[in-house]
């Protein structure tokens, strides 16, 4: 049943419809024939063919035009689906680009500021170089913390 | 017994489950995907306070910057799930 669900899948939705509705007017026809033909003279020896082939051709086409229905619904609910999935990935990507264009601007302000306190440093060096020399346990100190090892 | 085979193929096609719609996960931006420096270390040998205050210096702007982008990742995954969540 589900290969069957499948390949009417495969179907475009207009050739479907009209398969469906042409099998339940060709069922409903046959079946209406195959009921009065016998009434009428030559065509009356068609009449229980007609039926023959008409009334299970029309409760075949009752049970796809129930399928049929159900078949469009879920198509329109995966299109609606595919419309919301493409403007999210829409909104994803405009996104995706704000921020990525707000972390390089603060990222190149953070490096800016860097240039002007490595000039500062420069500036005043020989000054505190001159007032003030560190102990190497001081480094030894600040590196295991820089490195967060024990 | 190749006619079997392609029978058998054909069949069992019929058991794939067709997912029709499919959202693709979001790909981070470039900026954020790149890993935080470690911080640097000093010269052992070095008894400059200019040297020390300009390694601390540069160790702080490395921290502002990893902090940029953990702010940013924290955004970013709040804009994707709402927009995910929208999707229903």
């Amino acid at each position: 049943m589900d290969q069957l669900s499948w390949m009417i899948s495969l179907i475009p939705d207009a050739v479907l419809t009209l398969l469906v509705h042409a099998g339940l007017v060709a069922g409903v026809v046959l079946t209406v024939l195959g009921t009065f033909a016998d009434k009428f003279p030559f065509v009356g020896t068609y009449a229980k063919l007609a039926k023959l082939i008409g009334i299970p051709l029309l409760i075949i086409s009752i049970f796809f035009e129930g399928g049929l229905a159900n078949e469009m619904r879920w198509r329109e609910q995966v299109e609606s689906l595919k419309e919301k999935v493409k403007q999210a990935e829409e909104q994803s990507a405009v996104a995706n680009t704000q921020i990525d264009t707000s972390v390089k601007q603060k990222i190149k302000t953070v490096k800016e500021v860097q240039v002007v306190v490595q000039e500062r440093i420069k500036e005043v060096e020989k000054r505190i170089d001159s007032e003030c020399k560190v102990d190497p346990e001081v480094i030894s100190i600040l590196n295991q913390a820089a490195g967060g090892k024990k | 017994m190749k006619k079997l085979l392609l029978c058998g193929v054909f069949v069992l096609s019929g058991c794939t489950t067709t997912v029709p719609v499919t959202m693709n996960f979001p790909q981070a931006p470039e900026s954020l995907r790149a890993q935080c420096n470690a911080l640097k270390q000093m010269d052992p040998t070095t008894t400059k306070l200019s040297s020390l205050v300009g390694t601390v210096a540069e160790n702080y702007g490395m921290y502002q910057e990893c902090q940029i982008k953990v702010d940013a990742w924290n955004q970013w995954y709040e804009t994707q799930k709402k927009i995910h969540e929208g999707v229903k």
